[in-house]
């Protein structure tokens, strides 16, 4: 007889009671300020925090960086967070570490994020990658407002598995909704949603062709559809001018590569795709796509 | 399903209109979509008769077929309900979910066109209500549901006939794609009756807000057939 699983993660983990689940709010506000973004009311209640390293500041932005100081959420954890860029601010948001959702006991763990930006204001949501631990279940929305004239950059990057020890998320919940309304008025909605067997539904030629990551990356600015050709460049697609013919993947439609990508832009949105075999490939083209849309810097916590 | 659906008692002749209004002869347009498709092949992801199967099999449970059934079921009960909050929710989400450009230009164009369509010839009281409520464009699946709700048509059939008619359009683009032959088509359609089924029960029991699925590679397909080369379709 071997022992299959380690002795600190039984093959159904132990109902957690209710008192002892974890619970946490955000609230962080910036504020235009004398030419610079400076913060406004700060509320953190649970295991979240907010930081606001000077190490952050590049030009007029202000760089808040959350940190979970529960480490990650399991079954029946939630985590509530609102951002709001006043008028003429540019609040960039990153978390400190990857966000982890654990297996779950069965109870479901809920992450809301409320995303505002004022008008002028620039508001960039790029958290290091949610790390979904196999058995974890999970519902997390997304729902973000941006005024007229102003931009709202939002960076999502999901690992489906401890990859690097050969996990896979095959079973579980992970249900992600988006709902982004310029002006109120709803402009993009997107739903993921793996549940049953997912190792089956990942290995789909249509949905992941069994790989384990992927992003979202959605700009929603007035010049948004204007930077569509420089990202595709930058993510190695071809930007439609061209008079050649591309080259295509080979039969079964993957090369040796661990990426694939598409890039589009329409009533004042950009918006890529990103599949990648795990989460190495997958940052390398969000560093390079980020970089290309030319409206921010990747965070500096992502280097270390 | 529910009796308040419509599912019981609804004879072949309480049929007809889906049959028209989800025929490839009504003018929607859909012969000139792909959804995607026409990148597949160009990859080789779809390839053969097999291929085409497990591709279409996988948009119909997890791709945007699915998603567009949730929405023509939300529109129907909206609609039956005479639920004009409900309605004006489910024709903004429907108009506003979509992963790529072309994705949105399929599902409006085809919803303006059936809208067209189907108020000029089968005009309804339903139906004007609600061209007079939304000002925006209006979603296929949405048209498709509001229309059947409108003229009596049960929700399960026009479910299933909206989802077949999807396949059957992939398909046959496939056929002239690929190519393959037209009995090749004809049997990946039938291959897929029982996932063409199974997709329309399971959409109509999702709730609005849990709408998604998880066909990633078909929407990558959609924006990489933006910049295709050769194109025989528009999306």
């Amino acid at each position: 007889m071997y022992a299959t699983e380690l002795p600190c993660e039984p093959a159904r983990p132990a109902s957690i009671p209710v008192e002892r689940r974890g619970h946490g709010r955000l609230s962080v506000e910036a504020l235009a300020q004398a030419g610079r973004t400076v913060r406004g009311r700060i509320e953190e209640a649970g295991f979240a925090r907010a930081r606001f390293p000077l190490s952050g500041r590049r030009g007029h932005a202000l760089e808040a960086v959350l940190i979970n100081t529960g480490g990650g959420l399991a079954g029946g954890d939630t985590s509530h967070t609102s951002i709001r860029a006043a008028s003429g601010a540019h609040l960039v948001v990153t978390t400190q570490a990857a966000e982890k959702i654990y297996r779950s006991d069965g109870s479901l763990s809920r992450i809301s994020v409320d995303l505002s930006a004022g008008e002028g204001a620039s508001l960039d949501w790029m958290p290091q990658a949610t790390i979904v631990f196999d058995g974890a279940r999970v519902e997390r929305s997304i729902a973000a407002e941006v005024a007229p004239g102003g931009r709202l950059l939002l960076v999502e990057p999901v690992v489906l598995g401890r990859t690097a020890r050969g996990e896979r998320f095959s079973t579980g919940r992970l249900h992600d909704s988006w709902r982004v309304r310029r002006d109120g008025r709803l402009i993009y909605a997107d739903g993921l949603v793996l549940d049953g067997d997912i190792a089956a539904t990942l290995d789909c030629r249509a949905a992941a062709g069994g790989w384990a990551a992927f992003a979202t990356l959605l700009l929603v600015a007035p010049d948004a559809e204007g930077r569509l050709a420089a990202v595709r460049a930058a993510l190695g697609l071809p930007d439609g001018a061209s008079d050649e013919p591309p080259d295509v993947p080979g039969p079964a439609g993957r090369g040796p590569e661990t990426l694939e990508a598409g890039a589009s832009a329409w009533d004042g949105m950009l918006s890529v795709r990103l599949l990648a075999r795990d989460g190495a490939p997958l940052e390398t083209a969000i560093r390079r796509a980020i970089a290309a849309l030319g409206v921010a810097e990747v965070p500096r916590i992502w280097h270390s | 399903m529910s009796d308040a659906d419509g599912a019981a008692g609804a004879g072949a002749a309480d049929l007809l209109a889906l049959f028209v209004w989800l025929s490839p002869a009504y003018p929607v347009g859909a012969f000139a979509y792909s959804h995607g498709l026409e990148w597949a092949v160009e990859t080789g992801d779809v390839g053969d008769a097999a291929s085409l199967r497990g591709w279409v099999g996988d948009l119909l449970l997890h791709g945007g077929p699915f998603s567009d059934a949730v929405l023509l079921a939300h529109g129907w009960r909206a609609m039956a309900a005479g639920d004009e909050a409900g309605l004006h929710e489910v024709l903004e989400l429907a108009a506003a979910f979509a992963p790529s450009r072309e994705r949105q230009m399929e599902t409006l164009n085809q919803g303006d066109a059936f809208m067209a369509a189907t108020r000029h010839a089968w005009p309804s009281a339903a139906l004007e209500r609600m061209a007079a409520m939304w000002d925006g464009r209006v979603a296929y699946p949405v048209a498709v549901g509001a229309a059947a709700a409108a003229h009596a048509l049960p929700l399960p059939a026009t479910l299933a006939a909206f989802l077949n008619a999807v396949a059957a359009n992939l398909i046959s683009a496939a056929v002239r794609l690929v190519p393959l032959g037209q009995s090749d088509g004809n049997r990946v359609l039938a291959a897929l009756l029982p996932t063409i089924r199974l997709a329309a029960t399971e959409a109509g029991e999702v709730p609005l807000e849990r709408i998604g699925g998880a066909a990633l590679r078909s929407d990558i397909a959609s924006m990489r057939h933006e910049t295709q080369y050769t194109r025989l379709f528009r999306s």
